[in-house]
């Protein structure tokens, strides 16, 4: 199944082109490069018989919408944009909070600046503490942690994926660490 | 176990799920023009939320002027109450809404949500604002009209609020200077006997002279005004 033609040195844009011309083996292709990473995504969101399905529903909203897709943009972020937002949707049906239509850290630029790069045993450990103690992390700031720790998306692509002013990406990402860390310590010191 | 096998361990891949249900039909691809008349319609949406927006707040600044208010703080305290009173508060209401529209369809947009909200609601406010002095001379013509009967619709709105007045606050030109104070006439031609106080607030940047447009903060008696404050307006 699928065109080999496609595989090599075909960027996502110009497959999404096909695809929005009505090459369904283009689209194929496409759900072939992302099924992995947006399942990656969907399992730190959901449970995960919830994380198949909303990641196939999310694929089939992006196929109904391809030809919103303008090929001059990069495609990651708008495939991405389109899973969160399945993702949102899900929780929601369960009852599980989200994050509200209005929040007060979009209003205001912010004069933090992004966080010096972490180095990579940095960047390793915090992976592992995401990884242990994601689920009970608010929701705000599980999506932006998961989007750059996990799926290296920068600030910009992350601010579309969540519709969010980019400041506010490098707000969330530092309160969420630290929130991180704060639950951590809370494990350690019951456990000890 | 790797993510690949873990899709499979579940049933289906997921690739096939998908192809299958765009091959069965069960899902279409929404044409082309589907999205230009979302974006159409937005950028109409936007559009005409933006002309509402510039029409109230021209409303606005009109009212404020004809009524003269907007000149009340000068009196102080009192004068801020004069204004806060006469405000048109349901065109402020009715733009405040707008104002909350219009920024829920640009946020739609890159350039604006990328951004913190901030900036684009003060972008807004400016161009209203800026927008607004061009509209208001709009508003002064047809209030004219409707003061002429050459309106046919909003006559009573242009004349209820062109013509509102707070009693405390008057505007006009000297008639004549008496041993008290001076005669005011108003725009309507009607003459008032003005008087000032041991308190009158005398802001006179230039001298009182018959003619001179002034304005007066103070309160109605039975045959006379008692001049709490009196201002001189340039000509």
């Amino acid at each position: 199944m699928g065109s080999v033609g496609y595989r090599f040195g075909v960027s996502d844009e110009e497959v999404a082109g096909f695809a929005e011309r009505g090459d369904t083996q283009a689209f194929g292709e496409l759900v072939r490069r992302y099924e992995t990473r947006l399942l990656r995504y969907a399992r730190r969101f959901l449970l995960r018989a919830d994380a198949e399905d909303a990641v196939q529903e999310a694929f089939l909203k992006a196929y109904a919408n391809i030809r919103s897709f303008d090929t001059r943009r990069r495609f990651s972020p708008w495939i991405y944009r389109i899973a969160h937002n399945e993702f949102v949707n899900v929780l929601k049906r369960r009852g599980v909070e989200t994050v509200p239509v209005f929040d007060f850290d979009t209003l205001f630029p912010h004069l933090v600046s992004r966080d010096k790069p972490e180095d990579q045993a940095e960047r390793a450990e915090l992976r592992r503490l995401l990884d242990n103690s994601l689920q009970a992390l608010n929701v705000k700031y599980r999506a932006p942690l998961v989007l750059y720790y996990f799926e290296e998306l920068e600030y910009k692509d992350i601010a579309d994926v969540l519709g969010v002013p980019i400041a506010t990406v490098g707000v969330r990402l530092r309160r969420g660490r630290n929130a991180l860390r704060k639950l951590v310590e809370k494990n350690t010191h019951h456990t000890a | 176990m790797s993510d690949h096998e873990e899709i499979r361990e579940n049933g289906r891949p997921i690739l096939e799920r998908v192809l299958s249900a765009i091959m069965a039909g069960r899902v279409r691809m929404r044409p082309k023009w589907h999205f230009v008349l979302h974006a159409a319609l937005g950028a109409t949406g936007v559009a005409i939320a933006l002309l509402a927006l510039l029409w109230f707040a021209g409303f606005i600044l009109f009212t404020l002027r004809e009524t003269g208010v907007w000149l009340a703080p000068f009196f102080g305290p009192r004068g801020w109450f004069v204004f806060f009173a006469s405000v048109p508060w349901l065109i402020v209401v009715l733009s405040l809404v707008f104002l909350v529209v219009l920024e829920f369809l640009v946020q739609r947009y890159s350039f604006a949500h990328r951004r913190p909200l901030l900036y684009s609601v003060l972008g807004i406010v400016f161009v209203v604002v800026v927008g607004s002095m061009a509209v208001a001379p709009v508003h002064r013509a047809l209030f004219r009209f409707a003061r002429e009967n050459r309106l046919p619709f909003g006559r009573g709105l242009y004349l209820e609020y062109g013509m509102m007045r707070h009693p405390d606050f008057r505007r006009g030109r000297i008639f004549g200077l008496t041993p008290e104070g001076f005669v005011l006439q108003n725009d309507g031609g009607a003459t008032s006997s003005v008087f000032f106080g041991p308190r009158t607030r005398r802001m006179l940047q230039s001298p009182l002279r018959p003619g001179a447009s002034v304005m007066i903060l103070g309160r109605e008696h039975s045959e006379f005004i008692e001049a709490g404050g009196v201002r001189v307006l340039p000509e």
